[in-house]
């Protein structure tokens, strides 16, 4: 299922080869973000469920681990308000379908996973004449 | 299927697919027989409803087949057979035979261990 | 007739786009010291970037996602990162020197000193980073990058000893004042500067940018399999010309001021202005080429939105990593460090970081679930597989070469 088809959901998914470090796109086909580790919930029957997506350096940080790992975690942690900061989640619902990417329903500004982006658009690049033009 | 929440520390408890991935395997007799190499999810429809099928098993604490564990990933001939001789260890724990998951210890307790079925049995 | 010359327009732009500062030093310091007896390794070189550019080119049309974006699905976090770091520093290096490059051959026409220039070059590179578009950069900067076909005519008016040349290239050994290191040395350093990644890079990520499609595969293998040869017969005319007048006298190019003395020879001023202005072009297309990738392989590797073809303002993170990345050039080449020097150590690095790269391409383009129909076929895997064994064994040699030969000295 290469390509442009509309994407669906396969039979069965390797985590590591089929979702792990894939790109995941928005509704208008925008990148995201990467799905940097996935979020599994116990149900009721005892089963692990996919609960979310998981990006961001909080997730990505623990995953790459040793010292190039721990500093991502670190400086992320810094970086942050919140007393405990958890990594942008996106909740396995909103997952339309995978191809070569993984597709969501909401838009990269709904998401709000993209915190850095928004911090870099608001305070640097919009500043520069220019900013809002398309090739 | 297993119905006891124990396994996994209680209904609604998160965690990281990235916990499981590189844990310690235990057989009932003690043995290890490797670590946690990918996890295999079914289920569906929509990703939500999709849960860990079963845990692909082998000797290194991280390792991957790059693809070529499935029959229609042929070339080139000289990587297949490099990445499939590394792996050829490689054994499958249905959810069935999970016994207990440590979390904290990184460690999964299983009752057996099968062959690789499926698309994942290298030939 | 506009789909011919669509194709024509591709293929030149190719020629004039892969020939860059690294190559231009190279060969010709190859040629001045080694005549032509390290040809044979651009052949090999440009074969092998054929091969690479070609798979990765298909990748991106078939299954819409670039060259980074695939390094971290096959090699994962940890090992991804690493290629990471080690591949945006060589295109970072490469990206330095290619900017050194430019201000070089400004000064070259002015006599202005190049450190004066670093700054007006940057600045200009960074405008045309920030608002002109794709493809006006990339056929503006290849054409005018033709006017190096300069080198060839001037081999032809050099009217050298043919069968000497020739000579040299069947020789296959380093000569009587070179040892067999340092002979080996420079073929890892032609090796690299015909095969750098931010070359593939670019490539892919063009790609992705202009939606190629299945389609569009035919199109894509004529620009690679015409196009990358033909510039890598400019790179061996440098070699050959410099290997025609420095060679005998005993010089060696250290400096890119002594490139064009060859067609200044053959041509006269004209000769020399040509070259520059192909000098130019060449390597400011080659410092957009490489800017670009910086941003381009980190953006894709962390999944952030990048491109040329959306605003600014949608690639906040893309484009702040580019300006960064201009600026830290700058400061560093305001330090009055040799270009050329960089460019030599570029090009051996680039060499070192190609595995990584080449091996999650290689083995996504054989996947079906990415490429459905067009995966490798036959001939693409026999290539494929020869040059993963050469590219390990060329990226092993690199660094005890570069130790034992003191950096080819």
């Amino acid at each position: 299922m290469p390509g442009r088809d509309e994407p669906g959901f396969r039979r069965q998914y390797d985590a590591e080869l089929h979702l792990l470090d894939r790109q995941i796109v928005d509704r208008d086909g925008r990148p995201v973000a990467k799905v940097d580790d996935i979020e599994l919930a116990v149900r009721a029957d005892g089963r692990l469920a996919v609960a979310a997506l998981l990006c961001g350096p909080g997730a990505l940080g623990p995953r790459t681990g040793g010292r190039p790992g721990r500093w991502t975690t670190a400086i992320w942690r810094r970086l942050r308000t919140e007393e405990d900061p958890q990594p942008g989640r996106i909740d396995a619902a909103l997952v339309t379908g995978t191809d070569n990417a993984v597709h969501v329903s909401a838009s990269a500004d709904e998401l709000r996973v993209d915190g850095l982006e928004r911090w870099v658009r608001h305070y640097v690049v919009d500043r520069i004449p220019g900013a809002g033009h398309a090739d | 299927m297993r119905t006891d929440p124990a396994v996994t520390g209680g209904p609604g408890v998160r965690h990281r697919i990235s916990e499981l991935l590189g844990s310690r395997v235990r057989l009932p007799d003690g043995s290890c027989p490797g670590f946690v190499n990918e996890v295999r999810l079914a289920g569906g429809p929509g990703l939500q409803s999709y849960v860990v099928d079963g845990l692909v098993v082998g000797s290194r604490v991280q390792g991957s087949m790059l693809g070529y564990d499935r029959r229609e990933v042929l070339g080139p001939r000289v990587l297949r057979a490099v990445v499939r001789l590394v792996n050829r260890d490689l054994s499958y724990a249905p959810w069935a035979s999970v016994r207990r998951i440590d979390w904290d210890e990184r460690v999964v307790e299983v009752e057996r261990l099968g062959p690789l079925t499926d698309e994942r049995a290298p030939r | 007739m506009k789909k011919i010359f669509a194709v024509a327009l591709g293929i030149l732009t190719a020629i004039g786009g892969f020939v860059d500062i690294g190559d231009l030093v190279t060969n010709a310091l190859v040629g001045s010291r080694f005549g032509l007896s390290l040809a044979w390794v651009v052949v090999v070189g440009v074969i092998g970037i054929v091969v690479f550019s070609e798979m990765s080119g298909r990748v991106a049309a078939i299954s819409g996602r670039a060259t980074f974006d695939l390094v971290r699905e096959r090699l994962g976090p940890r090992i991804g990162l690493a290629n990471l770091l080690a591949s945006m520093g060589v295109t970072f290096l490469t990206f330095i020197a290619e900017i050194g490059g430019v201000a070089l051959a400004i000064e070259i026409a002015t006599s202005v000193n190049e450190v004066l220039w670093v700054p007006v070059v940057a600045a200009a590179l960074w405008i045309v980073l920030w608002r002109v578009r794709f493809s006006v950069l990339e056929n503006v900067f290849g054409l005018v990058g033709l006017a190096l076909v300069v080198f060839a005519v001037a081999l032809w008016k050099l009217d050298p000893d043919w069968g000497a040349l020739w000579a040299q290239v069947t020789s296959f050994s380093p000569g009587a004042d070179n040892t067999w290191t340092q002979y080996c040395y420079y073929a890892v350093a032609l090796f690299g500067a015909a095969l750098t990644p931010y070359e593939v890079f670019f490539f892919s990520s063009g790609g992705v940018e202009e939606h190629w499609g299945e389609k569009d595969v035919g199109t894509m293998r004529l620009n690679v399999f015409l196009g990358f040869p033909l510039g890598g017969a400019l790179s061996l005319a440098v070699a050959a010309v410099t290997a025609v007048v420095f060679l005998p006298a005993g010089v060696e190019v250290e400096s890119l001021s002594q490139v064009p003395l060859p067609v200044a020879i053959a041509l006269g001023k004209i000769g020399v202005a040509i070259a520059l202005l192909g000098f130019f072009a060449a390597t400011f297309g080659a410092a957009c080429e490489t800017g670009l990738s910086v941003g381009y392989s980190i953006a894709q590797f962390y999944g952030w939105s990048w491109g040329k073809f959306v605003a600014p303002r949608q690639a906040a993170r893309f484009h702040a990593v580019i300006l960064l990345s201009t600026l830290v050039a700058v400061a560093v080449l305001l330090t009055t460090v040799d270009p050329v020097a960089v460019t030599e150590y570029s090009v051996v690095f680039s060499a070192l970081a190609l595995p990584l790269t080449y091996l999650p391409i290689l083995v996504i383009a054989n996947d079906p679930d990415y490429m459905g129909e067009r995966v490798n076929g036959r001939l693409a895997n026999v290539l494929g597989s020869v040059y993963l064994v050469v590219i390990l064994v060329v990226a092993v040699a690199a660094i005890p070469l570069m130790i034992l030969t003191r950096g080819g000295q």
